[in-house]
């Protein structure tokens, strides 16, 4: 080697020449970067108290929009820039879902609203606050309603005292989606008009109607947090998780049991289950059980089957596993499918769950939502009414809520509000009812106000500025406080609305405090009060129990396609559309970005003729739709399947994309107090128009979600590297910690100087590298980070996505560039299907697998870089010089993974998204490869605390990003080489392997934990 | 404006700020006094700008001479976070307004100062040392191992016009990390690069 020059020393010289060249050719300044030159530097006036530039300050808050959990916001230097959860909250404990994350880009919205608007037309805020007191003035006395998103708490009573003391309006809550249905249900069979706080904790088995509680539905973070507690093996044992719904869902995909119901027959099937079950309960007194029996008399478990087109074996069973359970829990089925028997459906699932004994522990009524907190679709529609008969005077729209979009356009709710006197809005985000408003007044964002968060009775959550406001702006009800002290002086006591919830929250929880102000901060400090009744009572039924609460009950609907329609998990109510992280979070079942699409079966799909992304028109209550198609396996014949959230209007034209599915609804209100919709009768006609669907993309290997896992073809590699694999229960040795079966990785040895199998010259000789000389190069010691991953956890919901793409700074790069598979996600969900023949049909099912850079011991990306700009440090991780990458790309060829993205671009950022990025982070530009490195700036606070105190750095004291949000607890992270880490005992468990290391050897720093699977013979 | 949040106290506020202002005052007695003994002795040794050396013309003539070699006002008294922070940070003005609001405040270059915290209006200094954005750096790590300011910096207290003193070359910084292996410097890439 000293005779030749090789490749890198060549490189070396010639950067010489170069650098020899410009000292030569310029002046001696000293300027060997352009990029900082002269840069200014802009100190405060006066330093925030305690604030220290670059060192991360964290609040504890929460918003309204992020459905009751708890938040820790993340400032540097005085501005949010990342959203996570709190530790301490009892529903999330420090997870949090995707769209929970995209809040930040809420915050910074192009769309927020900067200066008050009058008629359209930007006006000061001195006649904007001009024009607000005369309308006040000249409509004292008159109706003046109000319509506000759920609030609860001294919210919900300062805007009712206020409408009550301006005139003879009324309050409007809305929400598009709500839990109202279970207050209904619950007071006719326990006489509680409350929604129960339901708890998944120390179940063993869970039965879905159809809701989908691992990805949209009632407190997911907790629920998953529970289901995936239910999911470990204890001595070869582990709870079992049903589902039962027409559409397979990413809940339906990681249940051990998918059985696929015919749409619209969940409420058949849940009498006949509650017949069988109530049929000598124990939970029941003998006086329950004829009142349960009268009600499901006409029910039969025979009949329930045929029309729900489940064997009715595969029922029995079912019941007998749930009788033989010890703590089981049956949960309902979406409403949007309920249509009109919402309320039986929820009243049978009640007795259901009454009849397993699951009321107190598992249905908790002393930690219910109260009836006062309660919303029902019924106000908004009244409001309507009485819009349209010239009642309402004044209308006063809280921003959040946004009807006008997710009301169904039989409603005609733009019609309705154009007859109000005059309208005023407070907002902090332009939206489709905010610009009904002839004046708007720009809010505060949550993260940037006051407010109160009240999901159950002793779950009371604060809301506190956690930046100064980005503009010269007051909160809505600063503004209301302001008003009411001219109109009704001596109403409200404080001057603002800080101190009205703080004389409100220390007159509710600190009467008996000696020192309220400590306990304000200490409030504060912990994010609210968490005292949430950790079980209720079993209560009797007591409630109204009429004959004829099941009359309604029957399979909806004839033969023929159905179309269902359910909350997307990333855009809900299309609050979260115009969100770049949540359009370019690919769908977890079909993997589409930032379109519409409607969901069908792939054989009938191939049948009619049609491709991905061709449209087809349909007519659904009276509205034309044309929607492309995406073909799916998972997606069973006879339904057609579309989410809502998509067909924003009038915001950042970015995000004005696809179709808006509220406008399919009838705007009928069910008897649980939602907008009814029903699956429904669809006949689809191609159109001959084609949208090119973005979907999640390899390159190389062409559309991966649709690489089979499983393949009959042996000469197609794809099917026989066993990247995602299963393992029986019954397999599995009882203990869970031997070795055996699983990984082909041996353990690794101790303060190996080099991996043990490699040639030394397989690496870059460093022996005579000046950096290395008088030191010993060892690897490994103390440190080799690594990461396990439990199949058997994750749900594939992409939270960790989102966080990888908040933390790091990735960029969103628009559907353009999606398509051509250039999308940055540094982590990305894979997701793999398996075909299985049973007697009559393919039985189909998907499994998801994280795939992020796996940092590999014997890389196949660092040899072939020319620049060394990828490298194995000592610490086990494949390290990525930004800067020394010269952009060939030959490590994103060699890569087995797929997991290295290059910028093809410098990705133009918002002005208002710069504001978000981490400053941790080394910035990118065109040209540049990057990729996942286990957020080893993260490790940087952990390892100079244990520097300092003389110490290794312990386990559990480094998180990565998807780590932490991970609701399943499905990824872990730590130091190989501590033995007694979480991470070696995961990398030694006999469900371990590392991806295609017994293929391509190259020694994954990443273990995966096969899923474990049942025997067949279960339900 | 409500300040941010309420986790900061207000009462140990306050309390600290009655705490650093008495300090303040006896420090600004004891650096006018202990000045003008320096004055009428010696003024420290004044550097010359080296020729090609960087150093930009800055919106106020201040002189770290005069501070900190006249007055000996040691380098972290002003630049606070540089022990706490990856940043050294220029200090806030209200930091000069501590011993301003008293002393020279008939100087042309005072007037600006106070003019400026009177406007709450933030001055726009030039960095003289910038790296760039894909180095990690982190004062605070170089303070706890025990480096002088000066080793980076250069004679600060004897220059009238802040020049860069070091090249702030990747292989300057690598040199110095080589040679101090043994107090825990690292040589691995994604020290600085993260």
């Amino acid at each position: 080697m000293a005779n030749k020059i090789n490749r890198r020393d060549f490189l070396g010289l010639m950067g010489l020449g170069g650098v020899g060249a410009a000292t030569l050719s310029c002046d001696l300044s000293p300027t060997d970067y352009e990029e900082g030159f002269d840069e200014k530097w802009k100190p405060w006036v006066d330093p925030i108290a305690g604030e220290v530039p670059y060192v991360p300050r964290y609040y504890a808050t929460t918003t309204s929009e992020s459905n009751g959990v708890g938040l820790w916001i993340k400032t540097i230097n005085g501005r949010a820039v990342k959203t996570e959860g709190n530790p301490e909250h009892p529903i999330n404990r420090g997870s949090l879902s995707a769209r929970q994350q995209s809040v930040m880009q809420g915050l910074y919205s192009p769309d927020r609203i900067r200066k008050p608007l009058y008629k359209g037309k930007p006006i000061t805020r001195a006649r904007a606050a001009e024009i607000l007191t005369e309308q006040m003035n000249a409509n004292k006395g008159k109706n003046i309603s109000a319509l506000t998103g759920p609030i609860g708490g001294s919210l919900a009573d300062l805007w009712t005292t206020f409408v009550s003391q301006m005139g003879s309006g009324s309050l409007v809550r809305y929400e598009a989606f709500h839990s109202g249905e279970w207050a209904g249900a619950s007071n006719k069979v326990f006489g509680q008009n409350a929604v129960p706080y339901i708890n998944l904790a120390g179940t063993d088995m869970i039965l879905s109607l159809g809701a989908r509680f691992l990805d949209d539905w009632g407190d997911g973070n907790a629920h998953e947090r529970n289901w995936a507690k239910m999911k470990e093996l204890d001595h070869g044992k582990r709870g079992r998780h049903v589902q039962v719904e027409p559409r397979t869902s990413v809940t339906g995909a990681a249940a051990d049991s998918l059985l696929l119901c015919k749409p619209g027959t969940e409420t058949v099937l849940a009498l006949a289950l509650l017949k069988e079950l109530a049929a000598g309960s124990s939970a029941l007194t003998a006086e329950e059980q004829s009142t349960v029996a009268g009600l499901v008399a006409s029910a039969s478990l025979d009949d329930a089957a045929k029309t729900c087109g489940i064997k009715v074996a595969k029922l029995r069973t079912l019941i007998d596993e749930l009788k033989h359970a010890k703590s089981p829990v049956v949960l309902p089925a979406e409403t949007t499918v309920l249509g009109h028997q919402s309320q039986a459906h929820h009243i049978a699932v009640l007795l259901i769950n009454k009849c397993l004994g699951g009321i107190g522990k598992h249905f908790n009524y002393s930690a219910a939502k109260p009836a006062k907190d309660v919303i029902s679709h019924r106000d908004i529609v009244d409001l309507v009414t009485q819009l349209n008969n010239g009642a309402v005077d004044v209308l006063i729209l809280r921003g959040g809520p946004n009807p006008a979009y997710s009301l169904s356009p039989k409603l005609k709710f733009k019609d309705a509000v154009g007859k109000a006197g005059f309208k005023i809005a407070f907002a902090d985000t332009m939206d489709e009812t905010v610009a009904l408003a002839d004046l708007v007044i720009p809010n505060l964002h949550d993260l940037e106000a006051w407010g109160e968060v009240n999901p159950y009775a002793g779950l009371d959550m604060l809301q506190q500025p956690v930046m100064r406001p980005r503009w010269d702006m007051m909160q809505a009800e600063d503004h209301l406080i302001q008003i009411l002290a001219q109109a009704a002086p001596g109403i409200v006591a404080q001057e603002n609305y800080r101190e009205y919830l703080k004389a409100s929250w220390f007159g509710r929880f600190a009467s008996g405090s000696a020192d309220q102000e400590a306990f304000w901060r200490y409030s504060l400090k912990k994010g609210g009060r968490f005292e949430m009744a950790e079980s209720g009572e079993n209560l009797p039924l007591s409630g109204d129990l009429g004959g004829d609460v099941f009359a309604n009950v029957q399979p909806m609907g004839s033969k023929g396609t159905k179309l269902i329609v359910l909350s997307s998990a990333r855009h809900g109510d299309g609050q979260a559309a115009p969100r770049g992280w949540m359009q370019e979070l690919p769908d977890p079942m079909n993997g589409v970005t930032w379109d519409s699409f409607l969901e069908v079966n792939r054989t009938y799909g191939t049948s009619a003729g049609w491709q991905i992304g061709d449209e087809v028109s349909f007519s659904v209550n009276g509205v034309e739709v044309t929607l492309p198609v995406m073909l799916s396996d998972t997606c069973p014949d006879g339904v057609v399947y579309f989410e809502t959230g998509m067909g924003r209007e009038g915001i950042d034209e970015r995000y004005c994309r696809g179709v808006n599915a509220f406008s399919m609804f009838t705007g009928e209100v069910n008897d649980g107090g939602r907008f009814a919709f029903e699956p429904a009768n669809v006949t689809l006609n191609k159109t001959g128009g084609r949208t090119k669907l973005a979907t999640l993309h390899i390159p190389g290997l062409g559309d991966q979600l649709n690489t089979p896992l499983t393949g009959t073809d042996k000469t197609d590699s794809r099917f026989t590297r066993d990247l995602f694999q299963t393992v029986g229960i019954s397999e599995l040795s009882g203990h869970g910690d031997g070795h055996h079966g699983g990984g082909h990785h041996g353990p690794l040895n101790k303060k190996v100087a080099f991996p043990e199998h490699q040639d030394k010259n397989f690496y870059y000789d460093r022996s005579e590298d000046p950096l290395v000389v008088g030191r010993s190069e060892t690897f490994y010691d103390p440190y080799k980070w690594e990461m396990a991953i439990d199949l058997d956890k994750c749900t594939g919901c992409g939270s960790c996505v989102t966080a990888c793409y908040a933390e790091n700074n990735l960029p969103v790069v628009g559907k353009d560039q999606v398509a051509k598979g250039r999308e940055m996600a540094w982590l990305r969900i894979n997701r793999y299907l398996s075909y299985t023949e049973e007697e009559d049909h393919t039985e189909v099912k998907a499994y998801f697998l994280p795939m992020m850079c796996q940092q590999c011991g014997n890389a196949p990306c660092e040899s072939v870089c020319p620049s060394l700009a990828t490298y194995h440090n000592k610490e086990g991780l494949n390290a990525m010089v930004y800067n020394r990458c010269v952009g060939t790309r030959y490590c994103a060829n060699n890569c087995s993974y797929k997991v290295r993205r290059f910028n093809w671009f410098t990705f133009d950022w918002d002005e208002d998204a710069k504001w978000y990025t981490n400053p941790d982070v080394t910035v990118r530009h065109k040209g540049v490869m990057e990729k996942c490195t286990f957020c080893v700036h993260r490790f940087r606070d952990a390892r100079n605390k244990a520097k300092d105190e003389g110490r290794e750095i312990r386990d559990g004291e480094v998180q990565t990003a998807c780590q932490q949000v991970c609701a399943t607890g499905a990824i872990s992270f730590g130091n190989y080489m501590d033995e007694s880490s979480e991470v070696h005992h995961l990398a030694h468990d006999q469900r371990a392997y590392r991806a295609l290391d017994s293929h391509l050897y190259t020694k994954p720093g990443v273990s995966y934990l096969k899923r474990t699977v049942f025997d067949k013979g279960h339900a | 404006m409500e300040q941010l949040g309420d986790i900061s106290m207000k009462n140990t506020t306050k309390f600290v700020s009655v705490i650093a202002f008495l300090a303040t005052v006896c420090a600004l007695v004891g650096i006018s006094v202990m000045g003008q003994g320096k004055e009428a002795k010696e003024a420290a040794a004044t550097v010359e700008i080296p020729i090609g050396a960087y150093a930009p013309e800055q919106p106020i003539d201040y002189s770290h001479k005069l501070h900190a070699g006249d007055l000996e006002i040691p380098c972290q008294f002003c630049h606070t976070y540089a022990r706490r922070s990856r940043s050294a940070g220029i200090p806030a003005l209200e930091q000069c307004m501590q011993c301003h609001t008293l002393i020279g405040r008939d100087r042309d270059a005072i007037k600006d100062v106070v003019k400026a915290y009177e406007d709450k209006q933030a001055i726009e200094w030039v960095k003289v040392h910038d790296l760039p954005d894909f180095v990690y750096f982190d004062h605070s790590r170089h303070i706890k191992a025990g480096f002088e300011c000066q080793t980076c910096h250069g004679p600060v207290e004897q220059m009238e016009v802040l020049y860069r003193h070091a090249p702030l070359t990747m292989g300057w910084c690598v040199n110095c990390h080589r040679d101090n292996l043994d107090k825990g410097a690292s040589v691995d890439c994604l020290t600085c690069h993260k």
